[in-house]
């Protein structure tokens, strides 16, 4: 069983509604969270637009339904799922900007649907869409702004500027309107800026989308450093699986609003892609038939290349065989592409956990 | 057909506008309140008097009800705006590299909106004629009506040529809205659109007479409310002389104004 | 309560500071408002002169009276237009696009940021033509204006923004419930219009009551000048200060109502 879901809570007497501890026993506890969207079904052309104004026929969709989990202080975990999966959804029931349909949570020991002025200075919310910087000012401006809206200290508003734009190579860049700079540009100084106020956990949705290769790895190193150094919380959606593979110590994988995997990277690899692709090069020239070996399959045979794909379990055997059996000039073994293994989770329905 | 595909452009700006038809209906029952709000302010004002400047309440409200209706027809705005965004986003280049004449784009872009108003207006306003008939009066005769209805299609195509010289503007500046509020208070007040122009000194009504904003509304209400102002010859002369003059202004500008386009998104 | 208070002006002096420093990379918006604003105050001074050669009073209210009217209108429209009105006009857009996401997340009342995030210095200059169109009414019709009278005036000046701020609030928050209010907001800016160009004295009936109680945007421009000019009676001023209240009190709650059932567009 992963990490994570041994330690989801059941309902305990102190998950009651409005019994709300003093102090959090994690930092973020959802219980059998729901979000429900209603809309109006309506027919096209003005026959339907009457219709629907006379006798409106609403559909339920479920973004989220009975998603339970924990996050500790110091926690980094990736929320990954396709489009429209939920992970937004959830992002922003955590935030307070929309209520959930049922269900509890609990966020830095809050209930984020209250949006209590300390709450909100609790955490800080990245998402890649959406900009909470003053497009014709420089970001020392909404800077400053915020150090009056999450009411900084002085000194700690300045430590935290300059150490945060000194790890993001970006302390020059302050005088200069946010309209002209990168793309990677605005979004260090989107991240400098949601993390002024020291939060406790910290939500980023997709924080690296359209961004180059370098970018991305740098914003990558950062996040790791704060989660590190201040022990900071941090949720992480993103579309990149490097980005979650390299930082994320546990994954949750949402399907349709369902829970559907929580555990580690690796295990979910292992879970989905039990298969390991060992590639092989021969000094003499070696036949298809002796290349037949229990668990293992042959993808690609030429007399003096081949690659088989072995059982994950079995690799040991296969490759202790090999080397027995034939002359080898090289051998590796590879894990399948990431992005295909993540296309396979969305596929499959049934559930991994 | 050369016109052919200006049919086009009517027939495409008249379905544009069908696709927002609540909000164009909305639009209407607004402006019919528009002419409640004049019969509330106008009550107060004649109190007990029978006749202002020559007009009866009845004629008063009846003046506010053509020049509403003949201002929601001319639905020509929409070219500065659109010009303006076009000009800024970079897409005029169509109108460069195609065979067609921006302006007579304008015109019938400004027809098929129109027309389409003429429908949701004419509903609204025979809704308000239905209720307040003892504050209506018919033209005071055909011939009048049929004068009325003529000044008010030339009336029309003048403010067509008024806005698009406006539209120009936007070759120049990048924001239309500061000069274009300019001149729609302007227009606002030296067509009668705020008061008749009746009620301006003698004086300052003929100063304005010599503009063409005095026929584009003022002039064709109070041919249908019988109401002595100009001569016809004389006013068909006054707003023929202008309309040629912002005719030669309007193709001498959009030469010039060509010269300063980029081309390219600002 | 005091440190809140203090909070939230220092709050507004850095959002008053970020406008006007963003203003002045587009200086021209500074002053175009301005003169256009000046020049509807001059027409429509203009008709209401005309209309006064045919009669002496509209309801009771003379010339003077008048100007003062369009003085005060032009006070309160200046502050708002300066202060609330641009963040307001745009939160149905903010609530479509889910921009309205980021400001729920800042520790701050969501209504306080949106409304004051959009100052516009330029019409600041409002008030200040407003004022001098007051006096130069209040001259013109001899009315005598003594301290106390000033004092009421102001705090009917600032009531009436309050009632304005809350009615034009009342109806952007609509759309939190319904995708399009284009109707609502073209309702809206027509009452504006004609909070501006017809006395409150004009309405008789049915139409007082709608345009002074239900939708009260006949109060707006009519109070203050009936105060300075005439005067209320204690009944008057009560009904004004509970309409003001009301409203002020209804919007907030309405727009909290609005603000947990926003549903966040996108993704």
């Amino acid at each position: 069983m992963a990490r994570g879901s041994e330690r989801t809570v059941p309902s305990e007497p102190f998950l009651d509604r409005g019994k709300i501890p003093p102090y959090h026993l994690f930092m973020i506890t959802l219980d059998n969270l729901c979000r429900n969207y209603r809309f109006k079904e309506k027919a096209p052309g003005l026959k339907g637009a009457v219709r629907s104004l006379i006798k409106p026929e609403w559909t339920t969709k479920r973004a989220v339904a009975d998603f339970s989990c924990t996050l500790d202080q110091g926690d980094f975990v990736g929320l990954i799922g396709p489009n429209g999966a939920g992970k937004t959804t959830l992002i922003k029931m955590m935030t307070g900007i929309i209520p959930p349909s049922s269900g509890r949570i609990e966020v830095c020991g809050f209930r984020p649907a209250d949006l209590k002025d300390e709450f909100r200075r609790s955490y800080a919310v990245v998402m890649g869409q959406k900009s909470q910087l003053w497009w014709d000012l420089p970001a020392s401006d909404s800077f400053e702004l915020n150090r009056e809206i999450y009411r900084i200290p002085a000194d700690r508003f300045k430590r935290n500027v300059d150490e945060l734009t000194e790890l993001f190579e970006v302390g020059d860049l302050l005088g200069k309107p946010i309209r002209q700079l990168s793309l990677g540009q605005r979004m260090k100084m989107e991240i400098t800026a949601s993390l002024l106020h020291d939060p406790r956990v910290i939500f980023l949705d997709e924080p690296t989308i359209g961004l180059d290769g370098t970018a991305q790895k740098q914003i990558r190193l950062f996040l790791k450093r704060i989660n590190k150094e201040r022990n900071t919380t941090i949720l992480l959606t993103s579309h990149y699986m490097e980005d979650i593979r390299s930082l994320c110590e546990r994954v949750m994988v949402i399907n349709e609003g369902r829970k559907v995997y929580e555990g580690t990277y690796r295990e979910l690899t292992d879970r989905v892609s039990p298969w390991r692709i060992v590639r092989l090069s021969f000094e003499a020239p070696s036949t298809r038939e002796d290349l037949m070996l229990p668990g293992t399959e042959i993808l690609e045979w030429e007399p003096y290349r081949a690659a088989l794909k072995v059982a994950q379990d079995r690799v040991k055997e296969t490759v202790a065989a090999l080397f027995a059996d034939f002359e080898l000039d090289d051998l590796s073994i590879e894990e399948e592409d990431i992005t295909d293994v993540v296309e396979k989770i969305y596929r499959r329905d049934e559930n991994l956990l | 057909m050369w016109w052919k595909k200006y049919t086009a452009v009517m027939k495409t700006s008249f379905k544009e506008t069908l696709a927002y038809r609540f909000d164009a209906l909305t639009a209407s029952l607004f402006s019919v309140m528009r002419i409640w709000l004049a019969w509330l302010l106008w009550k107060a004002i004649y109190g007990e008097k029978e006749i202002i400047a020559g007009y009866t309440f009845p004629m008063m409200l009846t003046y506010y009800l053509l020049i509403t209706f003949l201002s929601r027809l001319a639905r020509s705005e929409g070219i500065v705006w659109e010009t303006a965004e076009e000009v800024r986003s970079g897409t005029f280049n169509k109108y460069i590299v195609r065979p067609v004449s921006h302006f007579g784009y304008a015109l019938a872009r400004s027809a098929g909106k129109g027309s389409f108003s003429l429908l949701t207006d004419s509903l609204a306003f025979l809704l308000w004629i239905l209720i307040f008939r003892n504050s209506f009066v018919p033209p005071v005769g055909w011939p009048e009506g049929l004068q009325a209805a003529g000044f008010a299609a030339l009336g029309l195509f003048t403010t067509l040529q008024i806005h698009y010289l406006t539209a120009l503007i936007s070759f120049k500046t990048v924001d239309i809205a500061g000069p274009w509020f300019f001149i729609k208070n302007f227009m606002d007040f030296l067509t009668g659109a705020f008061i008749p122009l009746v009620l301006l000194p003698g004086v300052l009504q003929k100063a304005v007479s010599l503009t063409p904003f005095y026929y584009i509304l003022y002039y064709p209400a109070s041919l249908y409310l019988g109401q002595e102002t100009e001569k016809t010859g004389t006013a068909l002369a006054v707003i023929l002389f202008w309309n040629g003059v912002f005719w030669g202004l309007r193709r001498l500008q959009y030469r010039r104004m060509l010269r300063f386009y980029e081309g390219v998104g600002v | 309560m005091k440190g809140t208070i203090r909070r939230y002006l220092r709050l507004t002096g850095m959002l008053m500071k970020m406008k006007i420093s963003r203003d002045m990379v587009y200086s021209l918006n500074f002053w175009i408002a301005f003169v256009v604003d000046l020049l509807l105050f001059l027409f429509l001074l203009l008709s209401f002169t005309f209309v006064y050669r045919y009669t002496d009073s509209i309801n009771g209210w003379t010339l003077p009276q008048i100007i003062v009217f369009m003085g005060t209108f032009t006070i309160v429209d200046g502050l708002g237009m300066g202060t609330w009105f641009f963040g307001i006009i745009s939160l149905p857009e903010k609530i479509r696009t889910g921009a309205l996401d980021m400001r729920i997340t800042k520790p701050v009342d969501t209504q306080f940021l949106v409304s004051a995030e959009s100052f516009n210095p330029g019409s600041f200059l409002g008030p200040v033509a407003g004022a001098f169109i007051v006096r130069y009414g209040m001259k013109a019709g001899n009315f005598a204006l003594t301290p106390e009278k000033l004092a009421g005036y102001l705090l009917l000046v600032l009531m009436m923004y309050l009632l304005m701020y809350s009615l034009s609030l009342l109806v952007m928050t609509c759309a939190f419930f319904f995708v399009k209010i284009d109707a609502l907001i073209q309702a809206e800016e027509s009452a504006v219009e004609f909070a501006f160009r017809i006395p409150g004295t004009a309405f008789r009936g049915a139409a007082k009551f709608v345009f002074m109680v239900l939708i009260p945007y006949g109060l707006i421009a009519t109070v203050p000048t009936q105060f300075l000019t005439a005067g209320l009676n204690w009944g008057q001023g009560a009904a004004v200060t509970a309409i003001t209240l009301f409203f002020v009190t209804a919007t907030r709650l309405f727009f909290r109502f609005g603000l947990s059932r926003y549903s966040s567009a996108g993704g």
